[in-house]
């Protein structure tokens, strides 16, 4: 994939915005940070401080993606909205908060549902995908995109007091479908059968403290930071689970699936 | 033969955790059907409807993971120690 032409020139601002992060990454480091785009798909919960610490740290390019327009309910976690934004498109709303946070970066909404047919032209020429959603269906849209067009893509999903975030990248390691290779269904009856079920808006819902969002969240933006500026060593085939009532993580080795349906060397499809 | 069984970071309702006697045979679909349906307010968070283990958990065994394809083979040994890791999908 070929890297969109830099309109940033971060040697300016570094010595000032950037000061406290140069030490760790360079100014290098910091460039690369300017010149990429990253994709976030779901501006709530967890997209709230991935975009957040990926404008702040100095993210060239960020597209944040959602349907949802801003509930009362949403205000526990989704930072990127306040009381006066109840009603907006969250897109929108997020994507103010983060040139009002960085004025040198490009931040672009996509109000709408991502899906199998608009998924390419959505997400365009971001060389980065982030899984910020709440539904395991779009999810797989998402990962198999990322798998087909080699792109990075990091997961995270949230619930309760509990989260799990994991790296997938295109030429090492497994991806997203051999860490959970079955399909939605099962999936989205388990949700449904939950007694927090919403049944006027026919949408499960689940219990979340801001917190865990906040947690899982801000380890996808570390990743991606890492990722981008070469910082430190990528976690490839890990999932990492965090139990927040008990305040620890556990790490589960993923390892890829020679019949996985997406990258498996004895897939017919070759679908990579 | 005696396992070790635990929930991770699930919901307050259910007890997390139980050392659970299992005659020799038993594999370790047999084990976490017996735990969910003994041990567990909230049954269904592992099985489904037709008492079906849900595709999307994870387990472990002695750390590391076990398909959930493979359960109804997997054979245990004395002293395992197995954890169940429950789906997670918002955000």
């Amino acid at each position: 994939m070929t890297q969109p032409t830099s309109k940033c020139d971060c040697s300016k601002s570094a010595a000032g915005r950037y000061e406290r992060q140069l030490p760790l990454f360079g100014i290098e480091g910091q460039q690369k940070l300017a010149e990429a785009s990253v994709f976030i798909a779901g501006t709530g919960g967890l997209g709230s401080p991935v975009a957040t610490y990926l404008a702040a740290a100095g993210v060239g390019k960020i597209v944040l993606l959602d349907c949802d327009s801003v509930d009362v309910t949403n205000l526990n976690r989704q930072f990127l909205h306040r009381e006066s934004d109840v009603g907006r498109k969250k897109a929108e709303s997020g994507s103010e908060k983060l040139k009002e946070m960085n004025s040198e970066i490009l931040v672009e909404s996509v109000c709408g549902l991502l899906n199998e047919e608009n998924v390419k032209e959505i997400i365009g020429d971001c060389q980065i995908i982030v899984d910020a959603l709440d539904n395991d269906k779009t999810r797989r849209i998402l990962a198999a995109f990322a798998k087909q067009t080699k792109r990075p893509y990091f997961h995270a999903a949230v619930s309760g007091f509990q989260g799990q975030f994991a790296a997938f990248y295109p030429e090492i390691g497994p991806c997203y479908f051999c860490a959970f290779p079955e399909d939605e269904d099962d999936f989205e009856e388990n949700e449904n059968t939950s007694e927090t079920r919403n049944s006027e808006k026919k949408k499960p819902v689940f219990p979340i403290v801001g917190a865990t969002a906040g947690i899982i969240g801000s380890m996808e933006a570390n990743e991606i930071i890492k990722y981008i500026t070469g910082a430190g060593k990528i976690q490839v085939g890990k999932l990492f689970i965090w139990d927040g009532l008990s305040c620890i993580f556990d790490v589960i080795d993923i390892e890829s699936d020679e019949n996985c349906s997406v990258c498996g060397k004895n897939n017919k499809n070759d679908g990579c | 033969m005696k396992i070790s069984i635990s929930i991770f970071g699930t919901r307050a309702d259910c007890e997390n955790k139980a050392d659970i006697v299992i005659p020799e045979a038993a594999t370790l679909k047999d084990l976490i059907t017996e735990f969910s349906l003994k041990y567990m307010q909230d049954a269904d968070l592992i099985l489904d409807k037709d008492g079906n283990l849900r595709k999307h958990l994870i387990i472990q065994v002695n750390k590391k993971r076990v398909m959930v394809g493979k359960v109804a083979e997997y054979e245990l040994a004395d002293g395992d120690e197995v954890t169940i890791y429950p789906p997670v999908s918002g955000g």
